[in-house]
Formats: structure tokens, C-alpha cells, sequence
């Protein structure tokens, strides 16, 4: 059985193709449309899935949307309503858009596109398909799932209890009452594209003390069932319409940081636009350290006590808030959890999850089938790359003699201080590149943080870098604690840890401010070329890390197909490009 | 000439007003000038203006030969005046006074009928026009053009025969070298030839600079190449002055690749529309304005974007020094080249949102292009992303995110005249003894 997932119209929309309860493809729509964040209805990922199992749509015995639209609906016409008349422009300008893009009528609109009947089409709720896509990729016969993000159409967190093939809610926060839109709400403050930069501030917050923690916690009111409310009055998250705070907000925290100012970290700071002074940069990583701890906190009082309601200890993650990696770190190692993260947390996650709990609520009791691999995109062979070099007029190229000498001369570069871009096999599900479209760099370098951050991703300068590193050489450098199974979030990059006091200094480029790092771990199972390649690095260097980041510029979603990774090689000051069997060398020195 | 000005609805500031009166005089030559102002705002132009009598907009007939709307910071303006009688009618656009209707006739360019290019294209105030040889452009209401788009306004037959104490120096570049924000004798081209000159008289020489603008909006260096031989061959110039970069590192990203990657042709996107206008069925009009390229897509790569450019610039400086000229290769400045903004240049530089289509590489291939620049061995090369990062946030130099200021023409200006006076001018003077004209 057939049954394509499908997550679109807010952000992140992606199609997910299951055969049998086993996941065969998944992919964001970004990658292929090359439009960061695209929320379109995924055409382009839908295809990819459906020629990767080599099938048509006709072949699909269901399609399945990741939340149900008239239920938003009702939720923005409630809030509309509660909030009129300062609501009206948010109200015009939300409907406008819904009509505008039939956004109610979502099955036609599926139908049509994807040329299947429209009765093979259905829909399900937003939390649920959170929940499933963690729970029933997760290695975990029962296990306690908390779902955590912006908004569902009422829901904003949910605790559940999984066994089987099904799971039970037991408890959940309803709109407004968001953690989700919490950080969101103060990722805009701090000058910082909504749904985009919430990394950006963790990051930022390395750099900050939480000096505010206990005023930000006062905004909370934590329940003994797990579930909190939210002071609305420093928030507009009923009906925003062009911030999510209130002028309340910026009476208590100052005036909002400007985006693109640049931030004045240790005393120094690089880049051509506006600079903050130093006390004004304090104050705002001050704000990041404390939002960020604050968020831990409310995440670990609530899963803390979802795993009391329901006595499981295995904990399955998801929704976007599910992407912090610092309180996913401090989850396993504060309340000694089993935790499973969904590797694509977010909104893209919902295609999985919607696929899979259609499947097994008409399979009750089929075998469940572990995600064991994130590599569910798409792959590219030989004369694709040959074509790519064609069409740019790649001349300075050449094909190993085969992988031996591949990872041999790779990691001699990354050694040397190379920056390389690494196009392998398919790429990743989720927001994480770990090991098939990632940029390498040599992380013993201390400079290395700043050339790749600069000069390579053209992004912020207090950004993080994280290492790889081969699983079993994992304890010698992090303070990664007990490693249950390859599903661990250390396998996946969304789990923060400190790093070995003795190793902070061999591994300079990927250590943040903090001392933390969020890790990599690389198994031989996992990614045989990629562990290779880090064994080969360590072999010359004595330290079996790397420095991974994604494999994209700034603003830009990863890239797909070897002309996506010609394009971005070319367009900063990577070294060396390895796209299958070829490395590709730049012709205007960098 | 009579003219009104119609002062916007909105508290203009003083400084502001004084540009635009400063623009009417310069374009229009007016003999008198007067100003108007909507009923609610007399009192605060009367104060803000104390040296000029402010009426209030009359709604019956005027005798004005010429009218011009203040437009309004939203892009507005007043148009209460039902009853213009037979004045023609401008909005002063923060550039330039645009005419309202866009038609034009020969009093506002006396070039319409030049030539056969120009009778053939239609009487628009803003514009590329077909040419042979390139375009032809026209942009009216910022000062004399001439009847190719050039801010020229010299006689040109003379020069080809001038004595040979009377140097010439030829300006080629795109819309930043013509002066998109400058009028006539802002634009550095005119206060280079000033200062030159201002110099030669002080140190008592006979010599003195005539410089003509080649520029022209859009222009990469292939058409200052066919600019050179079409309008500059005969006159022979002493100096040549490539000032550009930005065209061919912008318009190198959007280009046909076939054409960049195999013969290094960059060119004016634009020019595209001429095909689609001779070739093709559905035209939607038959001239082309200036188009909004940031949703363009990026088709090409740094290295062969660069390496077009320079070879392009080697070929020129080749051409140039192949007739006994002087080639000074400027590379002009971009909104990165101003890490320290005023204010006002903040502003007007995020209006044109760098961050987005080909605006955003331009850091990213000037320092490439910069890398290689040593290679082409430029005997003169001005790096004005250089000189214009020397200047802190006092100065207003960009009034966007390439063209300059009337400052940032100043520092130009100064710039090639510091250049030229140390290490070009001793060789003119000893040779001015010697009569190299063919």
C-alpha cells in the first residue's frame, strides 16, 4: 500500500511516500524549487517520491494532508473575532490569502495537482501527524510523546502516550499558549527573520548570560499535568500583523534589535553593515540567554511531567520547538530520558507523520518499521554530474580512481585547511545536513569558524559550526553521556553537549563560546563514504572530527543536484567541490 | 519662461525645496520662478522658505509656461490646479523633473529629430531606443543630453581640431559615470574639468581640459569599446577614463551563457527586448525602459563574469593606448564600499534592497575581480571601493546602491584629479610642445 504525505501552506512543505508503513522517499519542496522555506503545495518533492518507488500517482491509495484546514480556519476566524476591531487588517489580509490560494479546499487542490481522485485524499490534524512521525519512526514500542511548536490549528504542545501502533492524547495547550511562539516572538525582537532565525538565537545566546531567566519565567504558569500558560499581554499571537510583540515588550526589553546590525562579541566585531557597541550587544544576547534557558526550562517541565502522567521513560520529540537542540540535550541528560527527536521536527515532519498514521490506523496491526536512515532524497549519478559540469562550463574537474583515493585526497585537503564541499548519494530529510550535502572544514583551525562563517556562508559571525565525529571515538572528545541505539539524537545533530574540557582546544572551530557543540556521531552503518572520510581526517590529524555545516549560502535551501552544489562552490570561497567520484577545483583563487 | 512650483502637501524640508528650485533653475533656465502651496501648508513654507513669497494654489486659469508638482515622500503630489492653460507640466521626481504625460518635444530635447534613430522612436522622456550600434538613451530633466543619451554639451568638431595646449579628457561608463542623481555641473566629469583647469591656472600654465562624458545608462565595457570607435576615435583624447565595474559584474550574472562563457559578451540585459520586439508575435510595447532585474535568475559563475570583464577592460585599455591615449581604469564604487553609512544613505541604499537578485553577489565579484586586477598590468587603476570605505558616517556619498551623491561625485572627482595631476599631467605638459593630432 501507497500513501503519500503531504505537509504545504505555511512553511517548510514537503511529501513524504510510505509502502507498507516503510518510509521509501521524503523530501522538503525547498530543495527542488530552490526557494528557502517554500510552502507551496509540494509538485516538484511529490514527484521525487513517487519516481524514486517507480510509480505514478495513479498508483497511490491515498494521499494524506498534515492537518486539517477548516479547523485552522476556525481558529484564525476566532481569534479574528476576539481581537476586532484591531483585528480587521490581520483578518482581510489572512482571509485574502486563504481564498486567494483555496486554502480551505485542500483536497481539490491535491487532487487536481497530483492527478488522483479526490477521494483518495484526506486529511488529518497537525499535533497528530507531529506525534506520529516521531513516535512511529522512533525506535520505541511505548513511549511518552510530547509534540511542541507554533500552532497546530488550536493545539500548541500535546503530551501523549504511544504503544503499539497508536498512541492516546492525554494532554495538550491550547492557542494562544505557545512555547513556540514564544521564541518565535522573541526571535523577531532580536532582529531575526520569524521561522528562520530561531537558530540564530540559540546561537546568539552562547555569547549571553541569562540575566532575565527568572522575569521571562514569570511570563509562564507551569501546571503540575505538564501543560502552562503564557502572560499575554508582551504578545500578539492572536492576530500579528507585522510583529508578534506588543508595545508592552519593548517598554520592559528596550527598543528591538535592527536586523543585519552586526553584534560586538569579545570586544571585536567584522562586516560591512551596522555595528552595535558593546553594552547594547550584552543586553541582547543577554535577552537570547535568557529566552533560550527560559524555553529550556518550560521544555523540561513539560516533558518531565508527561513522562510522571504516563510512567514511560522513553520520550519521543517533535514539532519545531523539538529542533532546540540545548534542551534536547539537557532532557537526556536532567531527566535521564530515552529520547527519539524526529529528525525533520518541523512542519516538513508532518508529511511522515501523516502518512504513517494513516497507514497504521488502517493497519493496527502491521509491523512498525523504525526511520533507520535519514538519507530519503534524492541521489544524482554519473552523467547527471557530467552534465552539470557541462552546462556551467566546468573545466577544472577530474574523477578519482576510486574511493580510496577519494577519501584519501579529501581529507588531505580538509587537513591542509581546505573548505570542501561534499555532494554524496541522497540528501537528508530535514533541516540537518549530516554527511551528503554538507560543506567540510578542517575544526582544528581556529580560524576556521570565521573563514566559513564569512567567507564561505557569507552569514552571522557568532554562529556555531558542529563537529562529526566517529562514533565510537565520540566520548573522548564530548560529554555525550549514555548512547542507547543509532537513534539517538547524537546521530542526528539536534542534541546539544559540552565538550571534554582536555579536547576544547584540538577542536577550536567547532566548540562554542559556551563550551558546548552539537554533535554529529558517524557510524559505518550509517554513512560508510562519509565515516571514511572522518576515520581518514583522524588518521592524519590524530582528532576524528570535522567540521559539517549544510551545504547551502545564506538564505538559500541545501542543495540538491550537483549543478545546486556547482552553483554554491562557485559562489563562495569553498575550496574544492566533491560531487560523487570527482573533485572539482576552483579557477579564480579564493 | 515662467515657472510655478507646486509644493507638496506634506512639510518638505527647507533643503529639500532648495534641490528642486536649484534642478528648475539648471534645466529650465526660468525668468521668473514662482511657488505654491496647498491652503493648510503656506504658513510652514513661509517659514521654512522666509527669502521667497509662497502663494496658495490658485484653482483658475495660470500663466505659467511651466509647471512642476513637487512629489510628495510617498510619490504623490498636488494636482489641484484644474486649469493649467498652456503650460507644460513636470513632477519633480527626486531626480529629475519628469514630464507628467512622458511625451516630449524638442524643447525639452532637441535632439527628437537629429537623426534618423531618433525621428524613428517614439517622443518618450525615459527610455533605451533602438541603435544600431547599442541603444540610444534618453533620460530628460536632469540637463543637456545629446543626441545619442550622452551628458555632452560641447562641440565636438571643434575639439577635433583643437590647438594642442586644449587636452581632452573622454569618460566612458554606465549610469553612475553619467550621473544619475548629479545635475550637469554636479556630475564629477564637470568638476574634474574645473579643477584641471583651476590647477593649470594657478601654476600658470597655457594648458586646459575639455572632458566629455561618454557614459551612458547600462553601458558594460563592450559599449564603451563601440562608444570609443563610433563618437571618440577623431577626437583623439589625451585621457581615457573607464569608470565602470558594476554593469559588467551585474549584468555578467544574468547574461546568455553561451555568449559569456564562449566569447566573454556581457551585455545590457535589456537588450533582449529588441530581439523579442524584431523576432516575435506577442510584443507588449516597442520601446524598453530601464527593468527591474532583481527577480531575474543568476545564470553564470564568478570566474567567467570576472574574467569577461577584465579581459573586456584589457581590450579597451589595448584600443585606447593603440591611438597614444592614457587609459586610467576606475573601479567604481558599490553600497558595500560604505561599511559606514549616513543615515540618509542607509536609507537610501536598503530602498534598493542589496541583499536581493545580482545586487547581493556584487561584494562577492569585486573581490574577485580584485584578485586578478594586479594581472592586467592597468598602468592607472583608481579602486574606488577603496577611496569610498575612507569616508565615515558623516558623508552621504551613495544615494543608492551605486550611484553617487553630488558628494560622492566630489570625491571622484578629487580623486582622478589627484591621480592625474601627480603622475599623468607632467607627461601632457612636456608633450604639449608637440603636436601629436593625426
Amino acid at each position: 500500500m501507497y500513501i503519500l504525505g503531504l505537509s504545504f501552506d505555511y512553511h517548510d512543505a514537503a511529501a513524504a511516500l510510505i509502502h507498507d508503513g516503510k518510509v521509501l522517499a521524503a523530501a522538503e519542496e525547498e530543495r527542488f524549487s530552490r526557494k528557502k522555506h517554500d510552502a507551496s503545495l509540494p509538485k516538484l518533492a511529490a514527484q521525487f517520491c513517487l519516481d524514486e518507488a517507480g510509480i505514478t500517482s495513479s498508483e497511490l491509495d491515498r494521499v494524506v494532508f498534515y492537518e486539517n484546514p477548516f479547523l485552522k480556519l476556525d481558529r484564525i476566524l476566532h481569534a479574528s473575532l476576539s481581537g476586532y476591531p484591531k483585528s480587521l487588517s490581520y483578518f482581510n489580509t489572512t482571509i485574502r490569502s486563504w481564498i486567494r490560494k483555496s486554502k480551505i479546499d485542500v483536497r481539490t487542490r491535491i487532487a487536481e495537482e497530483l492527478g488522483v481522485p479526490r477521494s483518495h485524499v484526506t486529511s488529518l490534524t497537525h499535533h497528530d501527524t507531529h506525534a506520529a512521525a516521531a513516535f512511529f519512526c522512533s525506535p520505541f514500542d511505548e513511549a511518552t510523546i510530547v509534540t511542541l511548536d507554533g500552532v497546530g490549528e488550536y493545539d500548541c504542545t500535546t503530551i501523549s502516550h504511544g504503544q503499539g501502533n497508536g498512541f492516546r492524547r492525554l494532554q495538550s495547550v491550547a492557542f494562544p499558549h505557545s512555547i513556540g511562539l514564544f521564541y518565535s516572538a522573541l526571535t523577531a525582537f532580536l532582529g531575526f527573520e520569524v521561522n528562520e532565525g530561531e537558530y540564530k538565537v540559540m546561537g546568539m545566546g552562547g555569547f549571553g548570560k541569562p540575566a532575565m531567566l527568572d522575569e521571562f519565567l514569570n511570563l509562564f504558569e507551569l501546571h503540575e499535568n505538564g501543560t502552562y500558560a503564557i502572560r499575554q499581554d508582551c504578545f500578539n499571537f492572536l492576530c500579528p500583523e507585522t510583529v508578534p510583540y506588543t508595545p508592552e515588550l519593548v517598554r520592559w526589553l528596550g527598543p528591538p534589535r535592527k536586523p543585519e546590525t552586526r553584534l560586538c562579541l569579545d570586544g571585536a566585531h567584522t562586516g560591512d553593515d551596522e555595528v552595535l557597541d558593546a553594552k547594547q550587544s550584552q543586553h541582547y544576547t543577554d535577552i537570547a540567554a535568557s529566552v533560550q534557558k527560559c524555553t529550556e526550562e518550560v521544555i523540561l517541565h513539560v516533558v518531565s511531567k508527561a513522562v510522571a502522567q504516563t510512567g514511560i521513560s522513553n520520550v519521543c520529540l517533535a514539532g519545531g520547538v523539538a529542533l532546540n537542540s540545548l534542551a534536547n540535550g539537557r532532557i537526556k541528560r536532567e531527566l535521564g530520558c530515552r529520547l527519539y527527536v524526529h529528525p525533520a521536527a518541523g512542519d516538513s515532519g508532518g508529511a511522515i507523520g501523516a502518512a504513517l498514521l494513516s497507514y497504521y490506523k488502517m493497519h493496527p496491526q502491521a509491523e512498525r518499521k523504525p526511520l533507520k536512515t535519514v538519507y530519503l532524497g534524492r541521489a544524482h549519478d554519473e552523467a547527471e554530474i557530467l552534465k552539470a559540469f557541462q552546462e556551467s562550463y566546468t573545466r577544472r574537474y577530474r574523477k578519482f580512481a576510486d574511493e580510496d583515493e577519494l577519501v584519501r585526497v579529501t581529507a588531505k585537503h580538509i587537513a591542509d585547511g581546505a573548505v570542501v564541499g561534499w555532494h554524496q548519494g541522497r540528501f537528508e530529510w530535514g533541516p540537518r545536513a549530516l554527511g551528503c550535502r554538507s560543506i567540510l572544514a578542517n575544526p582544528m583551525r581556529p580560524d576556521m569558524k570565521a573563514i566559513v562563517n564569512e567567507k564561505i556562508k557569507f552569514r552571522e559571525p557568532f554562529r556555531p559550526f558542529a563537529p562529526a565525529v566517529l562514533e565510537e571515538r565520540a566520548h573522548e572528545f564530548f560529554e555525550i553521556g549514555e548512547i542507547d541505539s543509532q537513534f539517538d539524537p547524537e546521530y542526528f545533530m539536534i542534541s546539544v553537549c559540552d565538550v571534554c574540557e582536555d579536547k576544547k582546544h584540538l577542536v577550536p572551530a567547532t566548540t562554542h563560546v559556551d563550551g558546548t557543540a552539537r554533535v554529529q556521531m558517524v557510524s559505518a552503518q550509517s554513512n560508510p563514504l562519509y565515516y571514511k572520510l572522518i576515520a581518514a581526517f583522524g588518521e592524519l590529524t590524530g582528532v576524528p572530527v570535522i567540521l559539517n555545516t549544510s551545504f547551502n549560502l545564506r538564505g538559500e535551501p541545501i542543495v540538491n543536484s550537483p549543478l545546486d552544489a556547482i552553483r554554491t562552490f562557485e559562489w563562495s570561497d569553498m575550496d574544492y567541490l566533491i560531487v560523487g567520484g570527482y573533485i572539482v577545483e576552483k579557477e579564480l583563487g579564493s | 519662461m515662467k515657472v510655478l512650483l507646486v509644493l507638496a502637501a506634506e512639510e518638505t524640508p527647507r533643503l529639500k525645496i532648495e534641490r528642486m528650485i536649484r534642478f528648475i533653475e539648471a534645466v529650465k533656465n526660468p525668468d521668473s520662478l514662482s511657488l505654491a502651496a496647498p491652503g493648510s501648508y503656506i504658513n510652514y513654507y513661509q517659514k521654512e522658505l522666509p527669502g521667497y513669497q509662497i502663494q496658495e494654489i490658485q484653482a483658475t486659469t495660470l500663466d505659467f509656461d511651466c509647471i512642476v508638482y513637487a512629489q510628495t515622500e510617498d510619490g504623490s503630489w498636488n494636482t489641484s490646479i484644474r486649469d493649467i492653460g498652456q503650460a507644460k507640466v513636470y513632477v519633480f521626481d527626486r531626480r529629475r523633473l519628469r514630464k507628467f504625460d512622458n511625451t516630449i518635444d524638442e524643447a525639452d530635447y532637441p535632439h527628437l529629430n537629429t537623426h534618423v534613430f531618433n525621428r524613428l522612436s517614439p517622443d518618450t522622456d525615459r527610455g533605451f531606443y533602438y541603435f544600431p550600434y547599442g541603444n540610444l538613451f534618453r533620460d530628460v530633466g536632469i540637463g543637456p543630453l545629446d543626441e545619442f543619451g550622452f551628458r555632452i554639451d560641447a562641440n565636438i568638431d571643434e575639439l577635433k581640431n583643437r590647438p594642442k595646449d586644449h587636452k581632452v579628457i573622454a569618460v566612458f561608463g554606465g549610469s553612475a559615470a553619467w550621473g544619475l542623481w548629479a545635475l550637469h555641473d554636479e556630475m564629477f566629469t564637470t568638476q574634474l574639468q574645473e579643477r584641471l583647469n583651476a590647477y593649470c591656472q594657478e601654476q600658470g600654465y597655457r594648458t586646459r581640459f575639455t572632458i566629455l562624458n561618454y557614459a551612458k545608462q547600462g553601458d558594460v565595457v563592450l559599449n564603451e569599446i563601440l562608444a570609443f570607435n563610433l563618437f571618440c576615435w577623431d577626437i583623439h583624447p589625451e585621457i581615457v577614463i573607464a569608470h565602470d565595474g558594476w554593469n559588467d559584474l551585474g549584468y555578467g550574472q544574468l547574461s546568455d551563457s553561451h555568449l559569456l562563457n564562449h566569447h566573454q559578451i556581457t551585455y545590457q540585459t535589456n537588450l533582449e527586448a529588441w530581439s523579442e520586439i524584431l523576432h516575435q508575435e506577442k510584443v507588449s510595447s516597442h520601446t524598453f525602459a530601464v527593468q527591474n532585474l532583481s527577480d531575474r535568475p543568476i545564470v553564470n559563475f564568478p570566474r567567467t563574469i570576472v574574467t569577461a570583464y577584465a579581459a573586456r577592460l584589457r581590450q579597451f585599455r589595448d584600443i585606447v593606448e593603440s591611438r597614444k591615449c592614457t587609459f586610467i581604469s576606475g573601479l567604481q564604487p558599490g553600497y558595500f564600499s560604505r561599511p559606514r553609512r549616513s543615515p540618509e544613505e542607509t536609507a537610501a541604499i536598503d530602498s534598493w534592497e542589496p541583499r536581493k537578485g545580482f545586487f547581493k553577489n556584487m561584494p562577492f565579484l569585486y573581490e574577485k575581480y580584485l584578485q586578478i586586477q594586479p594581472s592586467l598590468n592597468m598602468q592607472h587603476f583608481v579602486n574606488f571601493d577603496e577611496v569610498f570605505r575612507d569616508y565615515d558616517a558623516n558623508h552621504t556619498l551613495l544615494a543608492d546602491v551605486v550611484h553617487t551623491t553630488p558628494d560622492g561625485e566630489t570625491v571622484i572627482a578629487e580623486t582622478y584629479d589627484r591621480l592625474i595631476r601627480s603622475r599623468i599631467l607632467p607627461n601632457l605638459l612636456a608633450d604639449s610642445e608637440e603636436d601629436h593630432h593625426e
